[in-house]
């Protein structure tokens, strides 16, 4: 069962019934949690991605992280299976799903991830079969903090 | 005698794009051979910035005045014009759209055909500290320009009044898409004032809004929905101390929106943190 909140969110995303596009933007997992009173959940996901109005083509997450278990924090597994289960009408016309990851990297530190294709194999075994059915793009930008 | 093994230019230009946000060596392309010239120019000088305050301005003046001879300014697609400090915002302004002008001529008189030159249109930045976006601010400053302006973004100014942020918008013709992060006011007006007679639509096809002063933009989005035909694209920082309001902002706009930007904070009591912004992602697919 979701909480109000999260019943709350997926209404306001359910209102818009002639979407194409989902964007999850601004999902900042390298936010310092000690830094920020606020209290941080991406619980929200599931509900939104459950209760779509429309059937999409393209669903994009845009990420910034700082490491790669920090990706974790968003529920992948629950997206792989939501996403691919014929039963779920509104991924039915799905083209894309697309993942942004942005790193800021301190100016003497290397990047966790090489390039795309590191990203790619990092998400291949987070959403398998999105992978599998030829759906997962990925791209990835590193700038110096 | 065969030469050298050469790219083919479709994949020296593919692999210069590549490079399209470092100038350093773009620069050092441009000059390595005659063939590298266009590609490399095409990202030098696609967008530059004229920053209205004075500040730097990717060398805008050293193009303005020597452009006829090195015959870039056909490459300039967008210029950005930024003011983003309230000290002498209006002259400064005037300035910077006089230098657009000046962009303008030169891309005219340099142009060898006889049909009339694509303009580069114009991307706005307006941020920190007071700003009066009324006739006695920074409008007339613009209005020289207004038919060019196609993104208009606030970034954290201090408006002189609530009720002037919407015509201000709605007298750029052209304008495309509009980005709120943050806005604070000087003095209370109507959030609510309705669109002037005879507005039919404000052609916006994108609107994002990440901003602390969410009550107001909710209101005025509300007063503006059905003026808001064009919208296509909707970004927005759900919180869920505004939730009735944006339900009703969502069944108002909802119409044509095709690509939703969403982004979700919850709150701990009364108290909370925005998270950083992360910057936008600009990379190719």
């Amino acid at each position: 069962m979701f909480s109000e909140y999260e019943t709350g969110i997926s209404e306001f995303v359910r209102k818009f019934a002639s979407l194409d596009t989902l964007v999850l933007d601004n999902l900042g997992l390298d936010v310092d949690a000690d830094h920020y009173s606020i209290h941080y959940s991406l619980a929200w996901i599931p509900a939104v991605l459950r209760r779509l109005s429309s059937p999409i083509r393209r669903l994009v997450f845009e990420v910034s992280a700082r490491e790669i278990f920090q990706l974790d924090a968003v529920p992948w597994g629950f997206v792989d299976e939501l996403v691919t289960d014929p039963q779920n009408t509104q991924f039915r016309s799905l083209d894309r799903v697309e993942i942004l990851v942005e790193y800021k990297r301190p100016p003497e530190g290397g990047s966790f991830l090489k390039h795309r294709d590191t990203l790619y194999r990092e998400f291949k075994t987070r959403l398998p079969e999105i992978e599998r059915v030829g759906l997962l793009r990925c791209s990835f930008v590193s700038s110096v903090k | 005698m065969m030469g050298p093994p050469a790219l083919a230019p479709e994949l020296t230009d593919h692999i210069i794009d590549f490079l399209y946000d470092d100038k350093k060596a773009l620069s050092a392309c441009a000059l390595t051979h005659p063939t590298w010239l266009a590609a490399s120019r095409f990202h030098l000088f696609g967008t530059i910035t004229i920053d209205g305050d004075g500040g730097a301005d990717d060398g805008i003046e050293a193009l303005g005045l020597t452009a006829r001879r090195i015959r870039v300014l056909s490459y300039i697609r967008t210029v950005k014009i930024v003011s983003m400090h309230s000290d002498q915002r209006v002259r400064r302004l005037r300035d910077a759209v006089s230098l657009y002008q000046r962009i303008q001529r030169g891309l005219s008189e340099s142009d060898d055909s006889t049909s009339t030159p694509d303009l580069p249109t114009i991307h706005l930045y307006i941020g920190r500290r007071h700003c009066d976006l009324g006739e006695e601010g920074i409008l007339p400053s613009l209005s020289r320009i207004s038919d060019k302006v196609t993104h208009l973004e606030f970034s954290s100014p201090i408006l002189s009044r609530r009720d002037d942020l919407w015509p201000f918008v709605s007298s750029f013709p052209d304008l495309r898409s509009l980005e709120v992060i943050d806005l604070a006011f000087h003095h209370q007006g109507d959030n609510r004032l309705p669109p002037q007679p005879g507005l039919k639509n404000i052609p916006l096809s994108t609107i994002r809004i990440d901003t602390m002063s969410m009550g107001f933009v909710i209101d005025s989005l509300l007063a503006y929905a059905d003026v808001l035909k064009s919208l296509e694209e909707f970004g927005i920082l759900y919180e869920d101390v505004r939730q009735t309001a944006l339900m009703m902002v969502a069944e108002a706009i909802q119409g044509n929106v095709k690509v939703l930007r969403f982004s979700a904070k919850c709150h701990s009591g009364t108290e909370y943190e925005r998270y950083r912004r992360p910057s936008a992602f600009d990379i190719s697919m």
